[in-house]
């Protein structure tokens, strides 16, 4: 319990660094919000009104524990195209979340079987050939994965519409089934990644003296690996897999383009090119916390796995 | 205040003066147009389509404060005026049943149709017109009205239920053309979010950075549309757009380029049309070494406007020679076209003359989001090179190319294109003489500024003729002084799926969705 | 050295070789792309536009007729140059910044790794791109963000390496023999953490790699006619129906840098033993 709540506080530390350091960047570079809200029309009084308004002339700190505590009461301030910040994300976060979550989801599914069987091979030629191909999957850019996706499944096979992306509110099924090949073009090299991770750690495991005792002592091989290998080989294939959660998030920034999704990346870059501050300020905290969190959450798993974590700090 | 516009096409000033240009246009072949009541089957049949556009619209719907080119081309199919265009480039009554010109022009008398309808279901009535004059004539504020052209206007006042007169300060003929502004209900004030116009198709929704829906007004006045909802969904990857397209996501998508039309094989029909804009290198006549009248008439001899349209639009665009497109088929002047052909060695003496015979660097400030111009541009690299200017393209997004190529002119050469936004040789003309406001090339010429004044002082007389030949004279005094290295009205490509029928060009900025139906 | 002599002497170690060979061609392209290309890169053709792989132009032609192999051979050396730049800079500063605060330790290696947690919260690309909001798009500009992203994880793994050495025998007798802290860091720690550091360049390169291609592809990375790998891609995006080879061979020449790179790596790493780093 102890150990749950330090992580806890490690979380909100992390969350609160994470949150200034997004906050004072662009406070110091992106300019006056006001100016830039004025835009052309802007004079001395108007813009002091404005920024009366808007509450700028307070402190700084000030101004950031406000926007901090906009996360929680949900008004992240309005959008320089108009509209407040929440209503805009609260139409994309679900693209992009459910888009995370299935990429992830893939992974777990398909690398935790795949990378147990490349481990029972073992090494010799077909583990080179394991690595080889797994070499070549995590060579993989995303984008480029969801162009052939694209040119094969859409414009081929003509499997999925692209762009007929119908959203949630429409069709539940025809949307998670549009999210599939995206989702299949970030999952496939940390899928690769996974493997190659797991088998390198349980591998490396197999190697130590409780599991070579274990065998000699006429253990079942696979038994020994079910029972006690794959449970010591949890904890750090757990903790990549947590951080595979950053790689995912940056994935889905792009493929949302390739795939036309109306999701927080494609948001973020039409934010960007619109220098939409107050949008890619909320954007950023947002992605950051969902990294952030999958650590954590992962950190609080291993630590139920292996009990020893407790004391320990890595 | 992000103005997500069509990058290039430049929702110009709303001002106006009268008679616009009758005459037909000559481009908008419209193959499917013809074709479309083959089979002419009664029940029309209850249709839903997607149309596919670069960008979003405006923050505000309101139509009276409009300013992108794209916001309006969706939303005419929602809003209408008093009158409003045809596809042939006329006039004609809408909201209004016939109107009448009196006392030298001076006074406007509009009798009201009967039977049109808001789309919340009420009435309009002879109040709702004159709230909505009033409300763009208004310069209460101590600003310039939403719509220039009112600044002319005395006073406003219905008659009675059904008419309205509106008298101006002098005449104008080009005043009518600025009648296309929207009739809303009097004290409306939710039409940025949720707007009430007249036309054809109401507003349902709007999901800002994704799409807009539109739906058929069953009780419009005119032919109602044949199609039930319309769909504009926003791509801002033109990439994205042509595999939306190839996919059967959308049903039709306007601005293609030749190649991205080229893909979309034999599901799609290909209109052809222009876009009716005057795309140049647009130069900064007042930064060195552009000052130099030599050296901009050096790059108009370095550039080829036929490989131009040829490399960068497949051949499709129209050569021109000054800023007036040839949809205006009254003030176009086509011996302009060619008065500059490529003569490299005329353009490396003139630059010697001008003292950089060792040709001079050029920054050409290109919008990201408009592949045509960026693809002009790099043509336009390739040919300047000859002539030992060494260009380089700068993109930058929208709202950074508004403010400091547009509004603050801190540029030396930009690629966009430059519409109109009424059917008026000055919404053209007008943004070059010295004291406007929006002269962002920076041209200065005493002989232009004279002429556009006298321009104005013969209004009134001899049904423009006089007029309209000062006009072609401003015209050929921007093309002599190499104002801007002129290229071409970009070819406009409009994909439809291949069993809708009835899409019609217009000399403006519009996409007209009404007549389109299934079949 | 000593790695890499390893490596190459274990002829069971077939991946670096492999990973040498097919990086070494790339490279060689991308020098040779430097001085020579068949075609001018930028030179417009309206007569050969949108042409399939040939003998006369190996990767086909783009929409402009220009010779897509001369533009990827152009493009692919943008990318290695963006990638190589901030390997160049993240490896720099994060190999000190690691050595300095894992050596000594103290409060102030506690705060930069609380730091550094915070920073490694965001996807690369994600600080990249809000870096590029803030200062601007462009190659270099782009080279010099993506080298500063980097810095943190190349000081990570360095900090834990000389963690783990600087209570060694050999490390704490010479410390007894006087030496400066800065030969000890740099004259006997240092060498004996390439093996874990050079598979993190690897590493690293290859995520810069790809960290440019998708700032390219957004079309944050240079202006046009420049293009680097991923802004062709990304115009080849658009072709897919009429010109598939486009995206095939750019996207393929990305696969085949970082494929390359990721053998090295491995082979590096299976030199000496699984552990991950």
């Amino acid at each position: 319990m102890k150990y749950a709540v330090k992580k806890l506080g490690t979380f909100l530390l992390t969350m609160v660094v994470v949150s200034f350091l997004a906050f004072a960047a662009f406070q110091l570079v992106a300019g006056d919000p006001a100016t830039n809200l004025l835009g052309t029309e802007s004079t001395p009084e108007k813009v002091a009104a404005l920024r009366h308004e808007m509450g700028l002339d307070r402190p700084f700190l000030v101004q950031y524990g406000s926007w901090l505590a906009g996360f929680v009461t949900g008004d992240l301030g309005q959008s320089y195209s108009g509209g407040a910040v929440t209503d805009l994300l609260a139409a994309r976060l679900p693209v992009t979340l459910i888009l995370s979550g299935m990429t992830f989801l893939l992974t777990l599914v398909l690398a935790l079987p795949l990378g147990l069987r490349s481990v029972r091979h073992g090494g010799g030629v077909r583990g080179a050939a394991h690595t080889v191909v797994n070499q070549f999957l995590m060579a993989l850019p995303p984008f480029f994965t969801g162009i052939l996706l694209t040119w094969l499944f859409s414009i081929l096979l003509r499997w999925f519409r692209h762009g007929a992306f119908p959203g949630f509110g429409t069709s539940v099924g025809g949307s998670l089934w549009y999210l599939l090949f995206p989702a299949v073009a970030i999952a496939v090299p940390r899928i690769a990644q996974t493997i190659r991770m797991l088998r390198s750690t349980v591998l490396a495991e197999m190697d130590r003296d409780y599991v070579r005792t274990a065998i000699a002592r006429g253990n079942d091989r696979s038994g020994v690996l079910y029972r006690h290998v794959l449970k010591n080989a949890l904890v750090p294939v757990v903790t990549f897999l947590a951080q595979t959660m950053a790689e995912i998030v940056a994935g889905s920034i792009v493929v949302e383009q390739v795939f036309n999704l109306p999701g927080l990346g494609r948001l973020l870059l039409t934010s960007i090119s619109g220098r939409d501050y107050p949008t890619v300020q909320a954007i950023v905290v947002i992605l950051a916390f969902w990294v952030v969190l999958a650590n954590t959450v992962a950190d609080l798993i291993n630590q139920r796995i292996d009990p020893r974590l407790r004391g320990a700090r890595t | 205040m992000k103005k997500r516009i069509l990058a290039g096409l430049l929702a110009t000033l709303l001002c106006a003066a009268l008679s616009g240009c009758g005459g037909g246009s000559e481009n908008g072949s419209t193959p499917g147009a013809q074709s479309s009541s083959g089979s002419a089957s009664p029940t029309a049949t209850a249709t839903s389509i997607t149309v596919g556009i670069a960008q979003d619209l405006d923050e505000s719907l309101d139509p009276h404060l409009t300013v992108s080119a794209g916001t309006r081309e969706v939303m005419f199919n929602v809003f209408e005026g008093l009158v409003k265009p045809t596809p042939d480039g006329d006039l004609i009554d809408a909201v209004a049943k016939s109107h009448e010109v009196s006392d030298g022009g001076t006074v406007y008398t509009f009798t009201l149709r009967d039977g049109v309808k808001f789309h919340n279901g009420a009435a309009v009535t002879a109040d709702d017109v004159v709230w909505s004059i009033q409300r763009c004539a208004d310069t209460g504020k101590g600003t310039a009205p939403l719509v220039e052209a009112f600044s002319n206007i005395r006073s406003v006042e219905a008659t009675d239920e059904k008419t309205v007169v509106i008298t101006l300060g002098v005449s104008d003929n080009e005043f009518l053309a600025a009648l296309t502004t929207a009739i809303l209900p009097a004290y409306s004030d939710q039409q940025s979010t949720a707007p009430v116009g007249t036309g054809p198709f109401k507003f349902v929704s709007r999901t800002i950075g994704d799409s807009i829906v539109l739906e058929r007004f069953d009780d419009y006045w005119g032919e109602k549309p044949s199609l039930e909802t319309v769909t504009f969904k926003i791509f801002e990857s033109g990439d994205a757009l042509v595999l939306a397209l190839q996919s059967g996501a959308v049903d039709l998508c306007a601005h293609l380029t030749p190649t991205q039309a080229a893909q979309l094989g034999d599901s799609f029909t290909v209109l052809d049309g222009t876009m009716n804009l005057v795309q140049a290198l647009y130069l900064n006549n007042a930064v060195k070494p552009l000052n130099d009248v030599r050296v901009r008439q050096a790059l108009c001899y370095a550039v080829d406007k036929q490989q131009v349209i040829d490399l960068a639009s497949d051949g499709t665009g129209k050569a021109l020679g000054s800023s007036m497109y040839p949809a205006f088929t009254k003030y176009f002047d086509d011996s302009l076209t060619n008065y500059y052909t490529q003569n490299v060695e005329k353009a490396k003496s003139l630059l010697a003359e001008a003292g950089y015979p060792n040709g001079f660097d050029l920054t050409i400030t290109v919008p990201s989001n408009y592949q045509p111009h960026i693809d002009t541009a790099q043509v336009l690299v390739e040919q300047l090179k000859a002539v030992g200017v060494n260009a380089e393209i700068e993109l930058v997004d929208w709202n950074t190319w508004v403010s400091r190529v547009y509004t603050d002119r801190e540029y030396q050469s930009t690629v966009v294109g430059v519409d109109a936004s009424s059917m008026t040789a000055r919404a053209m003309l007008e943004r070059f003489t010295s004291t406007y406001g929006k002269n962002f090339i920076n041209y200065n010429n005493a002989d232009y500024d004279a002429l556009f004044q006298e321009a104005q002082l013969v209004t009134a007389a001899n049904d423009g003729q006089e007029q309209t030949a000062l006009y072609k004279q401003m015209e050929r005094n921007l093309t002599e002084n190499a104002a801007n290295v002129y290229l071409q009205d970009l070819g406009d490509l409009v994909a439809i799926r291949s069993d809708l029928t009835g899409y019609q060009f217009y000399p403006i900025y519009v996409m007209d969705l009404s007549g389109v139906k299934a079949g | 050295m000593k790695t890499i002599q390893k490596a190459v002497r274990d002829h069971r170690n077939g991946f670096f070789l492999a990973g040498c060979i097919i990086t070494g061609i790339l490279l060689a392209l991308i020098l040779l792309g430097a001085v020579w290309t068949p075609y001018d890169p930028t030179a417009m053709n309206g007569s050969e536009k949108l042409l399939g792989p040939s003998l006369s132009h190996l990767f086909g032609t783009d929409n402009f007729g220009r010779d897509i192999f001369s533009r990827v051979l152009k493009g692919a050396g943008v990318t290695a140059l963006v990638a190589g730049g901030t390997v160049a800079i993240g490896g720099v500063c994060g190999i000190l910044i690691g050595a300095l605060t894992g050596y000594f330790g103290g409060a102030v290696d506690e705060l930069l790794m609380r730091f550094n947690d915070a920073i490694t919260a965001f996807p690369s690309i994600l600080l990249a791109l809000v870096c590029v909001t803030l200062f601007g798009s462009g190659k270099y500009q782009v080279l010099m963000v993506l080298g500063v992203v980097f810095i943190p994880s190349f000081a990570r793994v360095t900090r834990t390496a000389f963690r783990a050495l600087r209570d060694a025998n050999y490390v704490q007798s010479a410390r007894l023999m006087g030496a400066k802290p800065s030969r000890i860091l740099f004259v006997h720690i240092l060498p004996n953490t390439l093996p874990v550091l050079l598979p993190a360049v690897t590493i690293g390169f290859n995520n810069a790699v790809l960290a440019e291609a998708s700032m390219s592809f957004l079309g944050l990375c240079g202006q046009p006619p420049d293009a680097s790998l991923g802004t062709l891609l990304s115009e080849a995006q658009g072709m897919l129906a009429t010109a598939p080879w486009y995206a095939l061979c750019t996207g393929g020449c990305i696969v085949a840098l970082i494929f390359g790179v990721g053998l090295i790596g491995e082979g590096l790493q299976s030199g000496r033993g699984e552990r991950n780093a």
